[in-house]
């Protein structure tokens, strides 16, 4: 299959500098610049996320590849990254599948980094742009997040929301993958 | 819209179209009033066997063995347990190795 876009040249540069120092493909998907509040911004814009069958399935090495491109364009907080996702659990994915499981992965690390007070000026930005994010924009899945959000702000962590919770979970889960893996886990 | 029946949410499928391939449905949420799990069946009688799974939307990660519809079960089949509400997953689904594909075919999920 060809349809890999180009990246844009300085993340091209970054994929470029992490092979050169030995790194496997998958390692690289660390997702944007953590203050890039534009990457973020520009994540609105996107079609929706409509899980069309028709679309290109990708599998294998290929959908690995495919997860480190798109990953690119999402925002992390600083020491996030997708080494924890299983795309093998998914067998084959398509452009939707990976870009809502990379967006709803990432309003977790920020969530977490809200919880925990990292990177306290990004996080606060970037929480007034990821509601607008596709996958948040399906079935009130930014109401979720804000929820969860406004109950950092009210409650502290002592009275962890759900989504809260779940992502606390789910990091776990990534973490042993990653290490596991022999990549490093996310933040 | 989902329709409510005691504690459980239930929300119909519409054309559910598989290959062999897996894909993706749609997402959902557990309920409040449920118990945690999430169950499939099929409203059209199935002609062919079917792989149902759902799949966390935070890692992707699969939340327990695919399950296997025969052709013309129409009972429902767990998919997973244990999820606090508004944990969310992805519906996923494929036909059987060796069978084609089956499309227009609705179904429902009880969450």
């Amino acid at each position: 299959m060809s349809t890999r876009r180009r990246l844009p040249p300085r993340l091209a540069a970054v994929v470029v500098v992490a092979v050169a120092a030995g790194t496997t493909a998958i390692a690289v998907a660390g997702g944007a610049a953590p203050n890039d509040v534009t990457l973020a911004g520009a994540l609105k814009d996107d079609k929706p996320i409509a899980f069309t069958p028709a679309d290109i399935a990708w599998q294998g090495s290929e959908l690995s590849q495919r997860a480190v491109t798109l990953g690119q364009r999402v925002p992390l907080p600083t020491g996030g990254n997708f080494n924890g996702i299983r795309w093998n659990d998914l067998q084959t994915a398509t452009d939707d599948d990976i870009n809502f499981i990379l967006q709803f992965n990432a309003a977790c690390q920020w969530l977490r980094a809200a919880a925990d007070q990292r990177d306290v000026e990004a996080t606060a930005a970037i929480w007034k742009l990821i509601p607008a994010w596709p996958a948040m924009r399906r079935g009130g899945n930014g109401d979720v997040f804000l929820a969860a959000l406004a109950r950092l702000s009210v409650g502290g962590t002592n009275e962890a929301s759900v989504a809260l919770t779940v992502c606390r979970e789910s990091h776990e889960r990534e973490s042993m993958y990653a290490t596991g893996h022999g990549r490093t886990p996310p933040a | 819209m989902p329709a409510t029946a005691g504690a459980w949410v239930y929300t119909d499928v519409i054309d559910f179209n598989l290959t062999q391939s897996t894909v993706t449905y749609s997402d959902y949420s557990i309920s409040q009033g449920g118990d945690g799990s999430a169950s499939y069946r099929w409203l059209d009688v199935p002609t062919k066997a079917t792989v149902i799974s759902g799949n966390s939307c935070t890692d992707g990660s699969a939340l327990s063995t695919p399950r296997t519809i025969p052709a013309g079960d129409t009972n429902y089949y767990g998919l997973f347990g244990g999820g606090a509400p508004g944990f969310c997953f992805l519906l996923r689904g494929r036909v059987a190795t060796g069978q084609g594909s089956m499309t227009y075919y609705d179904g429902r999920v009880r969450r």
